[in-house]
């Protein structure tokens, strides 16, 4: 295509379905380059097409297919009692989202993680990137994994004491048991519950684990001090920072449980804090230039997009930022 | 188009369910969009899209793909939206609109002449352009433009001709161009 070419469609809808030669692509770019109207057109047309699917919500989407993945026998059952009832012939409101609330009432449902756990070997559960997961432990308790956590225990949980380890973030439902105390244990401190709902937060990053009580006590050990100091007793409504000189407790609770509601939140928080954050729930890289490294952010992200978050972080810390796959990289604007 | 995972037919195959997700992610959107235009809205669409990925991890061990992986999709969400529409009584009203297709596209609705229609964006009287055409052509896009299915994949699904199928591209290129021009 030669720039007074005339407008060829077949042409466009190859070079959109990748069905070009390199040279071919670069001839119909540069006479894209030469028509504006028509590259408008290539960048609306493919988008248009979905139609209403535009706005859909994949996530939402995997996660409801990923409970009736686990759940197949519970599905029968309420299909079953949906026959009973004769409730099944409303075949115009999704059936399956119906039963899957009521799995996910009734039973524990895990949200596309990876759990495996046997009596006699232990287990593990893995949030990936992007995604938090919910899981119910083998004594009952629960715990939901911030996206990029990990959750091990040994084949000995529950006989005795229960003891699970923690890399990132968890907010943990634990049942309580006078016999067998549960006990969270991070890199450098062990939470041990007193019948209790609670964050831990330790992630690598961060400079201090962190421990948010929502409900009930928790006892806040440092396990490489274990005979300097004492366990920190933490009250719901508490949150204890386990520093150096000893265990900081602050009473800023709602932060630390923000992530359940699916929200980010930063309160004069470093980069160093931030981009992991944002990168673990987003599924990118960012990476700050050096001379960004002592800059604080205090915002709030719910359902915000990733480019909603970036153009916010542009103009709250006045950087220029620039996307390349899923890497970001931040460098100081140009003064 | 959203890159498939690699090797994937033979990793969903072994249970790997990454692999699988990848491939309901990349799909999703496409294929909603393209059962939607069946069975007229995507809260229907989305139950059989998720329908068929179930069926396919069910039986996935016995998963057979003979040309791509997108145009095994969407040949499977075809067939059951097919079999709801049936299901539901519709087919008819379905079958008037194909064999009208053709007719409607020549003589698209008129333009409102509203100024604040007028006044709205480009991509704005893009997806009313869209929402003009015959739905048969919007999910010719889809697999194109979604799921890099070729001519021939496409025209093997709908069952038509490989020529009905570059026809209908080229037409709705140009009247999606001419809603740009008409700003």
């Amino acid at each position: 295509m030669t720039n007074d070419a005339e407008f060829d469609p077949l042409l466009l809808d190859r070079y959109l379905a990748g069905d070009l030669s390199p040279a071919d692509r670069a001839r119909v770019e540069a006479w894209l380059n030469a028509h504006p109207r028509d590259a408008q057109l290539l960048r609306e047309a493919p988008r248009a097409s979905l139609g209403a699917a535009q706005a859909i919500d994949t996530d939402a989407a995997w996660r409801a297919l990923s409970a009736r993945l686990q759940a197949p026998a519970q599905d029968d059952l309420a299909a079953r009692r949906d026959r009973l009832t004769g409730s099944a012939s409303r075949r115009s409101v999704a059936p399956w989202v119906r039963r899957v609330a009521a799995v996910a009432a009734t039973l524990f449902l895990m949200i596309g993680g990876v759990a495996t756990w046997q009596a006699t070997r232990g287990g593990s559960i893995t949030a990936p990137i992007g995604r938090d997961v919910s899981a119910q432990l083998p004594d009952g308790s629960r715990v939901t994994l911030a996206a990029g956590s990990r959750l091990r225990w040994g084949g000995s949980f529950g006989r005795g004491a229960r003891d699970v380890a923690l890399e990132g973030e968890g907010y943990f439902d634990v049942v309580h048991d006078d016999t067998r105390p549960f006990r969270v244990r991070t890199r450098n401190a062990v939470a041990e519950d007193v019948g209790t709902r609670f964050v831990v937060r330790a992630w690598p990053e961060l400079p201090a684990v962190d421990v948010a009580v929502e409900e009930g006590i928790v006892a806040l050990m440092d396990t490489l001090r274990p005979r300097v100091e004492r366990a920190t007793l933490l009250h719901a409504g508490q949150r204890g920072r386990l520093l150096a000189s000893g265990v900081q407790v602050t009473s800023d609770v709602a932060s630390a449980l923000a992530w359940m509601r699916g929200e980010l939140v930063f309160d004069e928080s470093p980069l160093s804090e931030v981009l992991p954050a944002i990168g673990r729930r987003y599924d990118v890289t960012i990476a700050a230039d050096p001379a960004l490294a002592q800059r604080r952010l205090t915002a709030r992200f719910a359902a915000q997009s990733l480019d909603e978050v970036l153009a916010a972080l542009r103009l709250a810390l006045g950087v220029r930022i620039t996307t390349s796959g899923r890497t970001v990289s931040l460098t100081p604007a140009a003064p | 188009m959203r890159e498939l995972p690699n090797n994937c037919v033979q990793r969903v195959r072994a249970g790997d369910l990454e692999a699988f997700e990848s491939l309901f992610r990349a799909m999703h959107a496409p294929l909603l969009a393209f059962g939607a235009r069946y069975v007229g809205d995507t809260a229907r669409a989305e139950e059989l899209v998720q329908d068929v990925f179930l069926a396919l991890w069910e039986r996935r061990a016995e998963w057979v793909v003979t040309g791509s992986v997108p145009s095994y999709l969407f040949a499977a969400v075809r067939s059951r939206a097919l079999n709801v529409r049936r299901r539901d009584a519709v087919e008819q009203r379905w079958a008037d609109d194909e064999a009208h297709d053709s007719v409607r596209a020549l003589h698209p609705p008129p333009q409102r002449a509203d100024t604040a229609l007028e006044a709205r964006e480009a991509r704005t009287r893009v997806d009313a352009a869209m929402a003009a055409l015959p739905p048969r052509l919007a999910q010719v896009m889809v697999m194109r433009w979604h799921g890099g299915l070729s001519y021939a994949e496409i025209a093997r699904i709908l069952g038509i001709s490989v020529k009905g199928v570059e026809n209908q591209l080229g037409r709705g290129l140009k009247a999606l161009r001419a809603a740009l021009d008409d700003g």
